[in-house]
């Protein structure tokens, strides 16, 4: 599906403000059989852009505005290819005892681990043994995993922020595509499936086109042995396939967060975000 | 006045006197001018030195102490004196050590090959608190990541010196160095002269012109700046010190400010641009935009000037991986690989307990060996099996078993020994180490002798600043 | 010099003297009034009111207190910590500020100012105070005139020094002003005064007294004191030291040191302004100063000096676009919520 995205952020200060350094994780990857055409990443007040590649190989810009300012507009604009790479529901892998092989992995490490936003305690493990009540098929259980958000936690904005840890939204069993996944993380993890976060967008069909802004989406990846890196999306309760365009890949939250620095000023500011995905 | 009454080594190595109470060779002609020192004279000496410590804020501040009180660092005037054959040994053993480990820092931070090969299992690479993943594939100016480095030797009962531990990130205690051998050329001005020792006070210098030689390529003249976390930090007095040795501006993160990826001092006379930044603040602290967002004391936006090579830092991000205390099990084996050498200084025998040999091991033996957490330092997260209580070691039992990749056991060296006056008791051995400081740089430069620290208590092996260690002066002899 | 070493030095001069100048006003005012024979309320409020709204503190005093008189407006003016004018806190800040500047000054200097700074915030400083108040503000003055003759004495006239200079004499031309005006009142709002009667004499001496001015004044008129020639000395005097035209003078020359430009020219905003005050107030005479209303002069003078010191700290301490000293913000973009929409149309899709 070849798609357009636009993803404005804007931060509006009420007195002005100097000395912001930002980065950002917007563009949009060309790996796994994704193509990203075109990129324009658009800053106002402008300013000198430039970027790195970050160690999981996400395109980090970076920039700076020194001046008194009391706005900062950042603004992208890709077109992307995607593709599918959605299974088969009843797709068999590899039996769960094979998933010890992903330990020696170097590129599955850090997926198997607690970090910032997924802290791996007794209540993710408890979670996920109840979800996939003993599936012997590694992908399977990350569906089960991933069905059991979906059918046990209710979409509700606003119930968390960003900090809210991932105990607290297994208790209360609320939350956004944010914590969602982040739970499937934890549940993952805990059954020793390398799982990582995946930020991106996601293609709603021309219905939404017509409702106004959509949103930035978080989803999962999880590692199978023999079959690589496979999306899910447990607010959606489904594959990640063509509809889903995948910008940063990273641990958490933490490691892909799409806007992020600092400034020197008033702690007092207006964030306003929109995004809109469209056929291309 | 007698310093060897009643001496004896009992079963330790002293560095003074053999297993037969025999003076040293090297230590004789030291032994023999302080015998013409009466105790008055001595008295006198010892206060004098302290007062001057206490006077010029030669202390330090100890985490912790809800006063936040400022020390002296007990200084004891009897000097360790190495003759020189053993300290040209001693040189050789840290520039390989340096040297492999800088190759090491710059393999993990790119290609990565020690772990492709195996040799050192990537999981205790990417686990290590300080492996900064946000510095893989940054170009470091000179390929040098290491450029200071405190590495801790110790040597057991048959006086073969070891390395305990290397310090890569802000190795501190080289001002009370330069102090103490100051304090030691006004009390014992004779000794001193006749006796022949090499003087430290090149270090400063050797350090600036290590700063230069890392600036950002094509400036000429770099400006060096240390950047402090502050006057509350334990090791302030080092900072202002060193700062005013070199002769450069001591700054703190407020005073730095990033403009188009290049670093500038805010002066009276407007913006000044800096080059090279000897930092003595943690990774963590360095850049709010990329490290800790809470971090007061970092500049934001100065990793990108680093990554753009308009700054350059000593040390580099990311050294914590090198002396985090698991990867020290892997050093002979690092610098075999890189070096295709055999250390000339060996480890202290070390057990990993992440390594399912060594845990059982380790849990067998739990009350003969010394268990450390891989990641703390200043001697805290410690367990000294010998001299531990059943109930310490059943904790510790817990916590290996929680999470063995934080934990490494070694075995209780006997420290050597080194006559001390003790207030109450005259002369006594106490158990010291010894801390070189390392320059890499275009050469590799050392500060002949390094820091001596000493355990004051009776029988305490802990030499710590913040735990009631003390120190001595270290004499290299010209012969 | 780091601009945050020259704004702690700048600051710490400042409150030094400003130390000073609040245990003179008080030190002469306390005396003053065992001169007076009728003590009551309404006269005391009259002579400590005054006092309080010198400093612009008028408001917060009221808030904590019920009335003006010598006990609770030496209270509030020496020990409140509340009060950032008190001279506990004003000791306080020279020492916060000298200990980020450790290094540029000598081990003595710190070693007094934190010995001061013990001695003000300890019970036995409060005893003195109690058994004898002359005594505690002798200390205090004392500790003052020790600082001062070690910076004098002991730093070098490095940019560091000028800013120590800049500082003192900013406050102290401040002070005198305010310390004149506090007996506005008695005088007629425009025109010059009459001669005065023997309390207002006094007043009017103790107005000298708290500038250590009455030897100076007396060698020059005499014994009759009045408001006319007070404040002719304490204005307009090229000769005496706390005089606010000897001060301005002090500090332009030490603002071309700093910049390097020679007197007749200017090069920023606060040698402007410290150039033109200077020539206003040698061309001045205070017969028209008095025509013109002494208080409002005052107000002036003050606005000026004001104006000189924060003209002085944006050119050398804050820069264009900086105010290091504000506080670091972070801001991140959170993945936004998806609208219910998004979520009732993917049920469509479901796998």
């Amino acid at each position: 599906m070849k798609l357009h995205i636009i993803h404005r952020t804007r931060y509006e200060y009420p007195a002005p403000v100097i000395e912001s350094f930002n980065e950002t994780r917007l563009q949009p990857s060309s790996v796994d059989g994704q193509v990203c055409h075109s990129f324009l990443l658009k800053v106002l007040p402008s300013t000198r852009l430039a970027h790195y590649l970050d160690f999981y190989l996400n395109c980090v810009h970076f920039f700076e505005i020194p001046e008194p300012h009391t706005s900062l507009s950042i603004e992208s604009s890709s077109v992307v290819t995607t593709v599918s790479h959605a299974l088969p529901p009843d797709q068999v892998t590899v039996p769960m005892d094979r998933l010890k092989e992903c330990l020696a992995m170097e590129q599955c490490y850090d997926f198997l681990q607690t970090s910032k936003h997924v802290e791996m305690d007794a209540s993710a493990w408890r979670l996920a043994v109840d979800a996939t009540v003993g599936e012997p098929d590694a992908w399977q259980a990350a569906v089960k995993a991933m069905q059991f958000i979906h059918s046990n936690f209710e979409y509700v904005p606003a119930a968390t922020t960003v900090n809210t840890p991932i105990a607290e939204v297994i208790e209360h069993r609320k939350g956004v595509c944010q914590d969602f996944t982040h739970v499937m993380l934890g549940m993952c993890r805990a059954l020793r499936i390398p799982a990582r976060y995946v930020s991106g967008y996601l293609y709603n069909g021309p219905k939404d086109e017509l409702e106004g802004a959509q949103a930035s989406h978080a989803w999962c990846e999880v590692y199978i042995p023999d079959y690589g890196w496979r999306g899910l999306d447990p607010t959606n309760n489904q594959q990640a396939d063509e509809r889903y365009i995948k910008v940063a890949v990273g641990r958490d939250y933490a490691d892909i967060v799409p806007v992020q620095g600092s400034y020197r000023g008033t702690g007092m500011k207006k964030m306003t975000v929109e995004v809109n995905v469209t056929l291309a | 006045m007698p310093l060897l009454k009643n001496y004896a080594s009992e079963d330790f190595f002293d560095e003074m006197v053999t297993r037969d109470s025999k003076v040293r060779a090297h230590y004789q002609p030291f032994v023999d001018r302080f015998g013409m020192v009466d105790m008055p004279e001595f008295e006198a000496k010892r206060r004098a030195v302290d007062l001057a410590f206490l006077r010029q804020g030669i202390t330090f501040n100890v985490y912790g102490d809800s006063q936040g009180t400022e020390r002296i660092f007990p200084f004891d005037l009897i000097p360790r004196i190495i003759p020189a054959h053993e300290w040209e040994h001693l040189e050789r053993g840290l520039e390989q050590r340096i040297t492999a480990l800088n190759l090491f820092l710059h393999d993990v931070y790119h290609e990565q090959r020690i772990m492709k090969d195996g040799v050192v299992p990537p999981f205790y690479v990417l686990s290590a608190k300080h492996f900064r993943r946000e510095f893989v594939n940054f170009e470091v100016p000179k390929d040098i990541y290491v450029h200071i480095c405190g590495t801790d030797l110790i040597r057991d009962k048959d006086g073969t010196y070891m390395v305990l531990e290397d310090n890569c990130r802000s190795p501190s205690g080289v001002s009370y160095v330069l102090e103490n051998r100051r304090a030691m050329k006004r009390s014992f001005p004779g000794i001193f002269e006749s006796v022949g020792v090499r003087p430290v006070d090149s270090y400063s210098t050797d350090l600036l012109k290590t700063m230069e030689y890392i600036a950002p390529a094509g400036v000429v003249d770099p400006t060096v700046v240390l950047l402090t976390p502050g006057s509350y930090n334990s090791a302030y007095f080092e900072h202002t010190y060193l700062a005013r040795q070199m002769g450069i501006e001591i700054v703190e993160g407020r005073d730095l400010v990033v403009r188009d990826s290049h670093v500038f001092m805010r002066t009276t006379r407007g913006l000044e641009p800096v080059h090279v930044i000897y930092r003595r603040i943690d990774d963590d602290f360095l850049d709010p935009t990329v490290f800790r967002k809470d971090s007061a004391l970092g500049v934001p936006g100065l990793i990108n000037a680093y990554r753009e090579g308009n700054v350059s830092l000593a040390n580099s991000i990311g050294t914590g991986v090198a002396d985090d205390k698991v990867v020290y099990y892997f050093v002979p084996k690092i610098i075999k690989y890189y070096l295709d050498q055999d250390p000339i200084l060996p480890n202290v025998p070390t057990y990993l307990a992440s390594e399912d040999q060594d845990k059982a091991y380790i849990l067998e033996h739990l009350e003969e060996l010394v268990v450390k957490a891989a990641n703390e330092s200043g001697g805290y997260g410690m367990l000294m099996g010998p001299k531990a209580s059943k109930e310490e070691i059943a904790e510790f039992r817990k916590l290996i078993e929680a999470d063995p990749r934080n934990y490494i056991a070694q075995p209780m060296i006997s420290l050597s020994r080194h006559p001390t006056w003790c207030e109450e008791s005259g002369f006594e051995g106490r158990h010291v180490d010894l801390r070189p400081y390392i320059l890499y740089g275009e050469r590799t430069t050392i500060v002949p002798g390094g820091l001596t620290r000493v355990a004051l208590t009776k029988g305490s092996l802990v030499v710590n600043s913040s735990q009631g260690g003390g120190s001595k002066d270290t004499w290299v002899l010209y012969d | 010099m780091l601009s945050r070493v020259a704004n702690s030095l700048y600051w710490m001069s400042r409150y030094i003297e400003r130390a000073d100048n609040v245990a003179r006003i008080l030190d002469v005012n306390l005396q003053l009034l065992l001169d007076f024979r009728r003590l009551d309320d309404e006269h005391l409020a009259r002579h400590w009111t005054p006092i309080v709204q010198s400093t612009g503190d008028e408001e917060d005093f009221f808030e904590i207190y019920d009335e003006a008189n010598g006990q609770t407006v030496t209270e509030y003016f020496v020990f409140n910590r509340e009060n950032p004018n008190s001279i506990v806190s004003s000791i306080s800040q020279a020492r916060e500020n000298a200990r980020m500047v450790r290094d540029q000054i000598t081990i003595e200097m710190w070693e007094e100012i934190n010995r001061i700074h013990l001695f003000a915030r300890s019970p036995r400083a409060l005893d003195m105070w109690i058994s004898s108040p002359a005594e505690f503000f002798h200390e205090i003055r004392a500790s003052s005139c020790d600082l001062q003759g070690l910076i004098d004495s002991t730093i070098p006239r490095n940019e560091g020094w000028y800013f120590l200079q800049a500082g003192k004499y900013i406050e102290r031309a401040d002070k005198t002003t305010r310390i004149l005006d506090l007996r506005h009142e008695g005088l007629p709002a425009r025109g010059v005064p009459a001669m005065v009667n023997q309390t207002d004499a006094l007043e009017w001496s103790a107005v000298l007294r708290s500038c250590s001015a009455w030897d100076a004044y007396r060698h020059i008129h005499g014994v009759d004191v009045g408001p006319r020639r007070v404040t002719e000395l304490l204005l307009l005097s090229p000769e005496f030291p706390r005089s606010v035209r000897f001060c301005v003078a002090e500090l332009d020359g030490v603002l071309r040191a700093l910049s390097g430009v020679p007197a007749g020219r200017f090069w920023n905003d606060a040698e402007k302004r410290s150039g033109r005050l200077v020539s206003e107030l040698q061309f001045s005479e205070v017969d028209d100063i008095f025509k013109k209303g002494l208080h409002e002069y005052l107000d002036y003078l003050q606005l000026q000096l004001n104006e000189i010191g924060e003209a002085l700290c944006s050119i050398y301490i804050h820069h264009p676009y900086h105010d290091g000293f504000s506080d670091l913000q972070q801001q991140q973009q959170q993945q936004s919520i998806m609208k219910d929409q998004g979520i009732a149309a993917s049920a469509l899709h479901n796998s």
